[in-house]
């Protein structure tokens, strides 16, 4: 089978299955703004910024190329500004259901070897951390 | 017969055929236990089992056999299974695919697990799977990926069994284990199952306990079986699904007897083509296998109606906002303090920074820094509540077709299984695989992929068959009609 017909056809986007997405460039040079005013582009430093929100180490050499990424993949999802919402409640549960509550008891406990078990590193069924206060 | 020629037909009893053979005394759990450690043992080229359990197996079977002796078979009573490494096992390695969680032994076993052990199945080992499930190959895994028990034809090459329940449809698909468990938050049982020639399933939102599941994303993260058959699946979805207190999403709803509805007569149930499925640049065997799928209906009985879902183009990207802020939020957790990796640093934000940094795969931490971007101030409106109102626009279309039909049925992939390297240089074009199957997950409906016929390279492909929420036993009885319809036979040739 042909996994590579889309792009042989030049289908917009090197997806190999020939799916009609533009191109993220389409999106980032169109003239229409979107409904909802957006820069759906993030440059190094926003990069910077999210890691660290993140929590996440992220050397000098690779900031760029995760700017790319995901600049390629929140340009794809920019189309999501085409879908007429007014009026639409937004979504959080698929089946309508009441959040069940329980009796505020202790159901499980004591069991402080076990909750431990897997730390890095422990002493006397206590996490031991790096200096929080210094 | 020599031991060898009845390991070999051993391995080829289904999991029905194997349940009824255990009840008539044929076989005994053990020697059925034992044959299929031989397997996992045999099949280690397919990296499909990251951890082998087979003295736990081999105990487990025993205890099957005392039950079976005293006429106390419980649904599943000594079938071996493969457990994907997502599932919590107590006192067994649980590392979800990732070098985060590698050494994690939970302390607690999973709902799904405890309510298959509580039906008698037995654990042969976990499953390797993309890391957090977030994959549609098996490549992202921190344990290397899977291979396909299929090759194309003359081919040489290691082809993907799809992801992130790759391990599990490997493991199935190479007669390792008789059934399997998977989650599907996008797609990851339905794609693995199109792509190895075995039946997967996807029940309702709520059918199954997220409790001991790792997390990926919560209100679209749903577990279910990979099986060779759709009885199968239906035997050992039935097992896994149930009410639990323990997550607060479970449903309370009666679980039937799925297996009931297998062999059902379709004939005048209507069954809905989304016209929004057949794309442009659709590869041409997708589209005959479909109209093949639609005929097999046809003769069983059943009404065809055209019906339109017309957000469909906006789901994956929806999920790409949706998925991504919900992981971001539930890999919080691995921060290397309680358990998991733990890196050095100078100070305590360094710790975190360097052991997530070097805990997490690439992939996990595009999604994780997606996910951190979009829920953050500022564009929290514009992407993240955006994607939950498009979210509801799919879950209506739904809810409109549902109105007159009773089932729809689409492909279950854009394409047959692809080679190892090929699509993982560009993550869109990886998460086109879900393309198909990523609707059921944001409207939370049960779905199913039935093998249906092979490409021309010889690679297996599937029909996917949705159904109204709750209502899986429709699809179990349009998914077995396709099944019987098909006739799929083939096996993969053994070259591992």
């Amino acid at each position: 089978m042909s996994v590579g017909k889309g792009q042989e056809e030049g289908a917009g986007h090197p997806s190999g299955i020939g799916i009609d997405i533009p191109p993220p460039s389409a999106f980032l040079t169109r003239s229409q703004k979107p409904k909802v005013s957006l820069t759906m582009s993030v440059d190094d430093a926003t990069i910077r910024k999210v890691a660290k929100l993140a929590h996440i180490a992220i050397k000098d050499e690779d900031v760029h190329p995760m700017t790319e990424k995901l600049n390629g993949i929140l340009g794809w999802i920019e189309q999501l500004n085409e879908v007429d919402v007014d009026g639409i409640e937004p979504m959080t549960t698929c089946i309508p259901m009441t959040q069940p509550l329980r009796e505020d008891v202790v159901t499980d406990g004591g069991k402080p070897e076990a909750v431990t078990a897997n730390a890095p590193k422990s002493d006397h069924n206590f996490f031991v951390v790096p200096k929080v206060v210094e | 017969m020599d031991t060898a020629t009845l390991a070999t037909d051993l391995l080829d009893l289904t999991l029905a055929d194997a349940l009824e053979a255990l009840k008539a005394k044929k076989i005994s759990a053990t020697e059925l236990t034992e044959a299929y450690i031989t397997a996992m043992e045999g099949g280690r080229a397919l990296n499909a089992y990251t951890t082998e359990t087979p003295d736990k197996a081999r105990e487990m079977a025993k205890a099957s056999d005392a039950r079976l002796a005293k006429g106390e078979a419980g649904l599943l009573e000594g079938i071996p299974l493969g457990i994907k490494e997502l599932f919590c096992t107590e006192g067994v390695e649980t590392n979800a695919g990732s070098k985060i969680l590698k050494g994690f032994v939970p302390p607690y076993e999973s709902t799904v697990t405890q309510n298959l052990w509580d039906a008698g199945a037995v654990m042969l080992g976990k499953l390797n799977m993309d890391e957090f499930a977030m994959g549609s190959s098996n490549e992202t895994s921190a344990f290397g990926p899977v291979a396909n028990p299929w090759r194309a034809q003359g081919s040489n090459g290691t082809f993907t069994p799809g992801g992130s329940s790759g391990g599990s449809a490997s493991a199935v698909a190479g007669l390792m284990c008789l059934g399997a468990t998977g989650s599907d938050t996008g797609g990851s049982i339905r794609q693995p199952a199109a792509f190895t020639g075995t039946v997967g399933i996807k029940p309702t939102y709520g059918r199954c306990s997220r409790f001991g599941m790792v997390a990926f994303a919560s209100s679209l993260d749903q577990a279910g079986p990979i099986t060779r058959t759709v009885k199968d699946s239906a035997l050992m979805l039935q097992a896994m699904c149930g009410h639990d207190e323990k997550d607060s999403t479970s449903l309370t709803a009666e679980v039937p007897n799925f297996a009931a509805s297998c062999g059902k007569s379709i004939k005048g149930m209507k069954i809905g083509i989304p016209k929004e499925y057949r794309m442009d640049g659709m590869p041409a065997e997708i589209e005959t296998l479909w109209s093949q799928g639609i005929a097999w209906l046809k003769d069983a009985g059943a009404e065809i109606v055209d019906v339109s879902l017309p957000h469909t183009k906006y789901a994956l990207p929806c999920y790409y906002i949706i998925a991504p802020a919900e992981a971001s939020s539930n890999l919080a957790r691995y921060d290397g303090m309680r358990f998991g990796y733990r890196a050095e640093g100078k100070t305590l934000a360094e710790v975190y920074q360097n052991t997530r940094s070097e805990g997490f795969g690439e992939e996990v931490k595009r999604r994780v820094m997606i996910g951190t971007y979009v829920l953050s101030a500022g564009y929290y409106d514009a992407y993240y509540l955006r994607a939950l109102k498009v979210r509801r626009r799919i879950a209506q279309d739904f809810d409109e077709v549902f109105k007159s039909v009773d089932a729809l049925l689409t492909p279950s992939t854009p394409s047959a299984a692809f080679q190892l390297g090929e699509r993982s240089a560009d993550p869109i074009s990886m998460y086109l695989n879900d393309i198909f199957t990523v609707t059921g997950n944001l409207a939370g409906l049960p779905g199913i992929s039935v093998p249906a016929g092979l490409d021309a390279q010889g690679l297996p492909l599937g029909l996917q068959v949705l159904g109204r929420a709750l209502d899986e036993e429709t699809v179990f009885a349009v998914g077995s009609a396709l099944e019987r319809a098909a006739g799929f036979a083939a096996k993969p040739e053994k070259w591992w």
